[in-house]
Parts: C-alpha cells; sequence; structure tokens
C-alpha cells in the first residue's frame, strides 16, 4: 500500500486507457463484463448494486454508452468484505450533448479499486459525485481519466473520502482536453477525512490541458478529526464519541445532499453507517 | 460554588498559568483583566480540560467535588459553560442544525428547541435564518459567532458561565446588548460568571463583585469593581 498504488498511467500509454487484459494481466479473474447503452434522446435511472460474491481476486467490467441527447442517471455501490481484492472498470462513452450523473459510493475490501475512464463527445456533460469510504486495513480507490474529445465538453468530479484505522483511500483523476476541443470545462473536488490515527488518503487530481480556450479547476483537501473542534463540541456537552460521530457525518452529509432521491439517499447513508 | 487553589497548567512545556485562587459563589461577578497573552484564555480553557493544556498543580472544586480530571462533557454536564473568544469552524452546518444537534436530548422536541432559539436570536439580535456563520471568518460573521456563543449559554442549563472575550468584534450596540444578557443571566437564581474582558462599556454594564487583573498567568491583583475603572484608566504599567 501507499502512494505507489496511484496508477503510473501517462498520456501516450496505449490509447491512454487501460483494457481489464491490460491492467488485469493474470491476475484477476473478470467475473462479470456487462453493457449500458441507453438510445438516442432518452433518459434513465439506475441503481447498481455491486455485490460480489466470490472471494479472493475479482474483476468487472462495465461499458456505458450513452448516445446523442441522452440522459442517464446511476448510481452505482459498493461494499467489500475485508479481505476482498476486487478491481472495476468503467468504459463510458458520452456522446454529443449527453449527460451522465454519476454516483459512486464505495466502502471496504482489502483491495477495492474503480477505475472510470470516459470519452466525451461535442457538448457532452459529465457530473460525478461519491464517498469512498475505508475503515478497516484495506485500500479503496477511485481512479478516473477522463478524456475531453469534444468541445463544450464539461465534467465536475466531487468525491470525498474517508479512512480511519489502518485504512487508505486513492482518489487520482487524469483529465485530458486536446488543443482542438474548444470550450471545455473541468472541475475536479476532492475532500478527505482521516478519522484513524494510522489512516491515510492520498490525492492526485490531475488536468492536461493543452486547449486554450477549457475553463479547469482542481481543489484537494485533506483533514484530521480537528482536536479543537471535537473540543469545542465537548464544551457543550457532547461526548468524545458523539463529537467524533457529528464530525464524520458531517463530512459525508456534503455528499449526501446531493443525492436527489430519498429511497436511494437513505440506502446509501445505511451503507456508510453500516 | 467554583474554587480553585493553587491551580498551575502548562502547554508543551511553557507555563500559562501560576498558582492561581479563585473562588466564585452563586450572584457574582467575576472578571478578569489584563494584557494580550497573560494566561486569561488558559486559565478558561484549564478549567474546562483542552486537550492541549496540561493541570501541572492545583485543584478545581466545583460544588465539594474536584473536576481537575473529569471528561469536558461531563463538566458541561454539571451546569458549567465556557464561550469561546474565537469559535472554531465548521464546514458547511447552519447554526440551527448544530444547536438541534447539541440540545437534543435536553428538550423535549425540535419544536421546544426552534421556539427557545428563535427567542434568543431576537434577543441578541441575530437573524435564526442565517446559513453557516462556523463557515465564514469575517467581521460580520465573527460578531454573530459571539452572540451565538451567548445563544449556546442560554439553551444549555447554566450555573456557571465563563465567557471569554465576548465584547471583541462586537459593535458598541452588540456589547451593550450581550452585556445586559449577561446581567440578565447573572441576576437569575443559582447563577454565577466568570467574564474575560477588558471593554469599559462591558465592564460598565456588568458591574462586577469581584475583579482580577492576570499578567504573565498570575493573578496580581484582585478587588472590586473600582479596579477596572483605575486600570482602565491607568493601564497595566504598574503590575508587570
Amino acid at each position: 500500500m501507499g502512494i505507489q498504488s496511484f496508477l503510473k498511467a501517462q498520456k501516450g500509454d496505449p490509447d491512454w486507457a487501460f483494457t481489464p487484459e491490460f491492467y488485469f494481466e493474470k491476475e484477476f479473474k473478470i467475473i462479470d463484463a456487462n453493457l449500458i447503452e441507453l438510445s438516442q434522446g432518452k433518459s434513465d435511472q439506475i441503481m447498481l448494486r455491486q455485490e460480489p460474491t466470490e472471494r479472493g481476486l475479482l474483476a468487472k467490467h462495465l461499458k456505458i454508452d450513452i448516445r446523442e441527447n441522452a440522459t442517464l442517471d446511476l448510481t452505482v455501490t459498493n461494499e467489500a468484505v475485508d479481505n476482498l481484492q476486487q478491481v472495476f472498470i468503467y468504459d463510458i462513452r458520452i456522446r454529443e450533448n449527453a449527460l451522465l450523473n454519476l454516483g459512486m459510493f464505495v466502502k471496504g475490501g482489502q483491495l477495492n479499486k474503480h477505475i472510470i475512464q470516459l470519452i466525451l463527445d461535442d457538448g457532452a456533460n459529465f457530473n460525478a459525485y461519491g464517498y469512498v469510504i475505508n475503515n478497516s486495513n484495506g485500500d479503496c480507490e477511485i481512479i478516473t481519466k477522463i478524456d475531453h474529445r469534444g468541445s463544450g465538453s464539461i465534467s465536475n468530479q466531487y468525491f470525498s473520502c474517508e479512512s480511519g484505522h489502518q485504512g487508505q483511500t486513492v482518489f487520482q483523476s487524469m483529465v485530458s482536453v486536446p488543443e482542438d476541443a474548444d470550450y471545455v470545462q473541468v472541475g475536479i473536488e476532492n475532500n478527505n477525512l482521516i478519522t484513524g490515527d494510522a489512516g491515510k488518503c492520498f490525492s492526485m487530481p490531475e488536468v492536461f490541458n493543452q486547449s486554450s480556450t477549457a475553463k479547469t479547476t482542481s481543489v484537494s483537501s485533506t483533514d484530521f478529526l480537528d482536536r479543537d473542534l471535537l473540543y469545542y463540541l465537548q464544551t457543550r456537552g457532547m461526548t468524545q464519541t458523539n463529537a467524533e460521530c457529528f464530525l464524520i457525518r458531517n463530512h459525508r452529509e456534503q455528499v449526501l445532499s446531493i443525492i436527489q432521491p430519498e429511497k436511494i439517499r437513505e440506502e446509501i447513508d445505511q451503507l456508510l453507517i453500516g | 460554588m467554583l474554587t480553585i487553589n493553587n491551580l498551575s497548567a502548562q502547554s508543551q512545556s511553557q507555563d500559562l498559568i501560576k498558582n492561581i485562587n479563585l473562588e466564585i459563589r452563586e450572584g457574582e461577578t467575576h472578571v478578569i483583566m489584563g494584557p494580550k497573552n497573560s494566561g486569561k484564555s488558559a486559565l478558561a480553557h484549564s478549567i474546562f480540560g483542552h486537550p492541549s493544556i496540561e493541570i501541572t498543580d492545583g485543584d478545581i472544586i466545583w460544588n465539594s467535588q474536584r473536576i481537575n480530571d473529569i471528561p469536558t462533557d461531563q463538566k458541561a454536564g454539571l451546569g458549567i459553560f465556557i464561550g469561546f473568544q474565537l469559535p472554531p469552524q465548521i464546514e458547511k452546518i447552519t447554526n440551527f442544525d448544530l444547536i438541534k444537534e447539541i440540545y437534543a436530548d435536553r428538550y423535549p422536541s425540535t419544536t421546544d428547541i426552534e421556539i427557545r432559539y428563535r427567542t434568543y436570536c431576537e434577543i441578541l439580535n441575530l437573524s435564526p435564518d442565517q446559513d453557516s456563520i462556523y463557515s465564514t471568518y469575517n467581521d460580520a460573521a465573527l460578531s454573530q459567532l459571539k452572540r451565538n456563543e451567548l445563544i449556546h449559554m442560554l439553551m444549555s442549563d447554566v450555573k456557571l458561565a465563563i465567557i471569554d472575550e465576548v465584547d471583541q468584534d462586537l459593535t458598541e450596540k452588540d456589547i451593550i446588548l450581550a452585556g445586559s444578557v449577561l446581567k440578565n443571566f447573572v441576576n437569575q437564581e443559582n447563577r454565577m460568571c466568570l467574564v474575560i474582558t477588558n471593554n469599559d462599556t462591558l465592564l460598565k454594564i456588568l458591574t462586577p463583585t469581584h475583579v482580577h487583573v492576570m499578567v504573565d498567568g498570575e493573578i496580581k491583583m484582585s478587588g472590586s469593581a473600582e479596579l477596572c475603572e483605575r486600570i482602565v484608566k491607568d493601564g497595566y504599567s504598574e503590575l508587570s
């Protein structure tokens, strides 16, 4: 574990992308390969609960193709048992003027890696948000690789991570804006909270911008549970445990509040608490 | 009654307060004055058990119980309150949400909390529907935060209020408001107050029963309200 967990992909690698075979080599067993295709102009909401039942080294591959002017709200949840090692690859194409709202909620596992690679065509819009939590001995990772091939395309990412005890989280984003893509907008925000003495949160937001018209912002922060803040809450009568829970819940709430359907928000709240 | 006997405390091997003796009884308003970094706030937070302050000697007695080592939240449960000089930042939480979280167990319902909260906001000239005052540190937000500390005091079942420089960042009008809230608080049965301030307006409103002057972590002088006038007029030079 550690910072070496970051993928070493650079622009110029084969297609600047990872195929399951390339990434997994012989280590991982692909147990699932699915395709979600949304027809032109359609809109849909999908809740995808990734619940592997096998143990050991697992890999899942999901292809998503959102056709022109279509809209997909996709929420992915994944809770892994402590000794599970799994890698998910999401290959996503968002075509002209299509929109994907992607919620990713990932918890637990010895190695729990979610690689999201996207191609955005002209006017395509990608909004991603999510929460990554590892309070066990393992490593949870969200890795996004976004290729803004089309002009006027927009990607916004807002991911929060939480690690406690000896857990580790990784958020890595590599966003590419080529020279001929005009008026692209890129936003990356990653807020991490370390709740245990040996917890680690790594963050690497990167934008490779070659366009003179692109607007890009990237923000990353990592905090511990603030001792002064805990003390303040204790002076108001909260026990230390309740004060810690309150601050952790407040950190989670910043992402949970984005989820619109209440039923889904409650389900994810339970996933994070459980 | 709060009794402090020979209290000394340090942080990272630096002495903060030395041999403090203090006795605060019901109905009394004690004021601590002193120049910057004289140990006034350190004394307040030593009583409450700030995690970075270590008590090296002495006793803190609350109604015959030695409370040096009891957890901070339990001190709050005993009816002791501290209003912070600079409350910490809490991202993206509204003031009322925090109030609800803290006082949920002490009121029969959220409606009861809200009624009280709105009443106290009106008294202290605060908007009850403001967004997160804990997220922004500008002059307006600081002024709101200070008055908000008094709302916390009023929401709790407080016997002893320790108020640390509530006047800082307040307008003259709001200092008068805060002063009258504190004065009214201590006039109620079984209440007592320890106020850290050097502000002339606040001192005049409070008309303290006891005044202590701290310099270099020690109480150098104690007296009645007349001592305030002397200090305000002559400063601390003769005590250094």
